[in-house]
């Protein structure tokens, strides 16, 4: 379709718009890390730009307590990055199952993904606690591993199938010609040739584990075993008083890592969607 | 040559192998999620309450790292007016021997103190036998600590094998749906119920609708799409408590951007985030900017996947931009919109990370979702938030349901 320079504008003005809608909360968190404490308690003036920048929040918030944001740091990368591991190991046989095979009890373990998508998670809490508890991994990162890499596994497999999905079935059957085993088809065919899509998949998980707060909240005590979003929220913020810049600082320090993956990652993301995952 | 031909992707072989392919997801699903389900519908039967929770201790804990190191045992903190505190434990003290234990680490002093405290459920004995340094002499002394009951507190751990509780059939059910004189928890659900399917319907109606255009502004091609579409999902990378920070942080009533702005056009400033109905609108506003980039990705990929020729044919028949979108688009566009709308509806009606951390763990706007967690926390009522989140679960199997039934019966009708 032809646009006209009239449709360009409008189109531009509008994405433009929205951009600046869609960055701005984050922008402005920036911008907060970088004042003084005098600074980001004022009631009459806007300073997206600090006039008087300074890194002061971030010094504080790596140093105070021995390090201790640090160490939420590390716990967080840990958990995240087997939490990753595992839930892509986990969910790579079930979204090639359902991806090349009609099976019975299909349609009835594709509907359980979805329905355990309905319970509310907060509620999950109580019995998940109690389960962790009986088998000694409460308070554990291998409790909170367990955990993170199953609630995120039904999000895991839809997308892995939806990369699987892409690879040519007529691959397979070749693959099958030259001797390979169903689990050959799989190791030697269907994931090398949705690298990307594993590695968005692995991501995503990863992301699950990186941003979770509530069961990291009940499972770990000691603030030692604090994940970053709790020791944030413990250390920097409650309902009656919030130490914004100390929590602009640490936001930025756990977001910047992720969205530098994010922006690399974002095309195979929309490859993926775009080759099958939402075809169902 | 199909793959069936092979001997052995034959029959019971083959099959046995594609279920070796689902275990590895199915089982921890069944045991992680599926079971808690089923164990929380359960106890959606019982009166499993805070007064039914015994929780015993002797109230010490490891202590953190800013406790000076001990030559030997791990040192403890301990709690204020706690049994360990009251026969003179000091805090801080390094603890060497629980019941004539050693204990060499921390694992060892949580282990040993799991394990006095079992022996005392049951039954084998009232009190614990700490052996620890004295912190002036370094001397060791040995001294009993009595188990005392505590109140259920969620910082703590609580323990079910010793809680006393049993089934009240349908209580909880009756008391949460049925409306009666003594108790207004029917009157208080269904008000909940309101306000979650008015902010499930707002939010997703205009995440549908936002990430639609979007999507059909991003789908026109014009020159920097793809920096524009990186911009547009970022909402998506950052982490949901950061989001939810920064916007408590625009929206506070006295330092926010929002309200600094309004004073600067002389307008009144919007008690955002204490007026019920404007904290509605600031916890939609977020959540509508959290869930667009999905909404919009998912649609986008849609379009891209609807043959070019389709266009091309609709051009030549003369259509104009609404009669394409409205005839070809649009139309086309149905199963993935269908699938996409079913999934956001899900997860907006449950969408409890936004309303806590917006708020800041305040409840002036409060979900179904909220509402049963706030049950188990501030009124300890495990079986009440139970019973809360069946009723959530079969809410939605119900909406779902009938909604697919819609959508196979549109797809009969096309």
């Amino acid at each position: 379709m032809k646009l006209s320079t009239l449709d360009k504008f409008v189109t531009h003005l509008l994405l433009s718009i929205a951009a600046l809608v869609a960055v701005f909360p984050i922008i402005w968190v920036v911008s907060t890390s970088f004042k003084e404490r005098n600074d980001v308690f004022q009631t009459d003036r806007i300073e997206v730009i600090p006039s008087k920048p300074t890194l002061s929040a971030y010094r504080d918030v790596l140093t105070m307590d021995n390090g201790i944001f640090r160490r939420w740091f590390l716990n967080s990368l840990t958990v995240a990055s087997i939490t990753a591991l595992f839930g892509v190991i986990l969910a790579a046989g079930a979204a090639y199952a359902f991806s090349r095979f009609e099976f019975r009890g299909k349609r009835g373990m594709m509907f359980f993904f979805l329905v355990t998508q309905m319970f509310p998670g907060a509620v999950l809490l109580v019995p998940l606690y109690f389960l962790l508890q009986r088998v000694g991994l409460l308070g554990s990162f291998p409790g909170l591993v367990v955990a993170y890499s199953t609630v995120g596994l039904p999000f895991g497999v839809w997308m892995l199938k939806g990369y699987f999905d892409t690879v040519p079935k007529s691959l397979d059957e070749a693959g099958i010609v030259d001797g390979l085993s169903l689990f050959g088809v799989f190791w030697r065919v269907i994931l090398p040739l949705s690298l990307p899509g594993v590695a968005v998949t692995a991501f995503f998980a990863f992301l699950t584990a990186w941003n979770e707060y509530m069961f990291a909240l009940a499972f770990m005590t000691g603030e030692e075993n604090y994940l970053l979003p709790v020791g944030m929220a413990a250390k920097f913020g409650d309902q009656y008083q919030t130490l914004w810049h100390y929590m602009a600082a640490g936001s930025v320090i756990t977001t910047v890592p992720v969205l530098l993956v994010f922006v690399f990652a974002q095309r195979y993301l929309v490859s993926g969607l775009t080759q099958g995952g939402v075809k169902e | 040559m199909p793959s069936d031909a092979r001997p052995g992707f034959r029959g019971f072989r083959r099959a046995a192998a594609i279920y070796l392919f689902v275990l590895p997801s199915l089982i921890p699903m069944i045991i992680i999620v599926g079971i808690p389900v089923v164990q929380t519908i359960f106890f959606s039967f019982t009166n499993l309450k805070e007064k039914n929770f015994d929780l015993w201790t002797i109230g010490i804990s490891k202590a953190g790292e800013e406790a000076p190191k001990c030559a030997e045992g791990v040192a403890v903190k301990m709690e204020p007016d706690s049994p360990a505190a009251k026969v003179g434990v000091p805090d801080g003290a390094c603890v060497v021997a629980i019941n004539g234990e050693k204990v060499r680490n921390a694992g060892a002093l949580g282990r040993l103190l799991d394990k006095a405290q079992r022996e005392f459920q049951n039954k084998k004995s009232d009190s614990v036998e700490l052996k620890y340094l004295d912190g002036v002499t370094s001397e060791p002394k040995t001294t009993r600590v009595q188990f005392v009951r505590q109140p259920f507190d969620w910082s703590i751990r609580p323990d079910r094998d010793n809680a006393s509780w049993g089934l009240v059939g349908l209580r909880n059910y009756r008391n949460i749906l049925i409306p009666s004189t003594e108790s207004n928890q029917a009157k208080q659900f269904y008000r909940i119920l309101g306000i979650t399917v008015l902010w499930t319907g707002i939010n997703v109606s205009l995440h549908y609708l936002i990430g639609l255009g979007l999507a059909l502004l991003l789908n026109r091609g014009v020159a920097g799409t793809k920096f524009y579409r990186v911009l547009l999902m970022l909402p998506w990378a950052v982490p949901v408590y950061v989001s939810a920070f920064s916007w408590r942080w625009l929206f506070n009533n006295q330092y926010g951007f929002f309200n600094i702005v309004l004073q600067k056009l002389s307008c009144s400033p919007i008690p955002w985030l204490s007026d019920a109905t404007w904290t509605f609108v600031a916890v939609s506003i977020t959540n509508v900017w959290l869930g667009v980039p999905f909404m919009m990705i998912t649609l986008l990929a849609g379009m891209q996947s609807i043959p070019r020729d389709l266009y091309e044919s609709a051009a030549i028949d003369g259509c104009g931009r609404w009669r394409t979108l409205l005839s070809v688009t649009l139309p086309l566009l149905r199963p993935v919109s269908m699938t996409a709308i079913l999934l956001g509806a899900i997860w907006t009606f449950n969408m409890f990370n936004v309303i806590w951390l917006v708020q800041g763990g305040g409840n002036t706007v409060e979900i179904l979702a909220t509402y049963a967690f706030r049950l188990f926390r501030d009124f300890q009522d495990y079986a009440g938030a139970a019973a809360y989140g069946t009723v959530i679960l079969v809410l939605l199997l119900l909406f779902s349901l009938g909604y697919l039934r819609i959508l196979q019966r549109g797809e009969l009708r096309a």
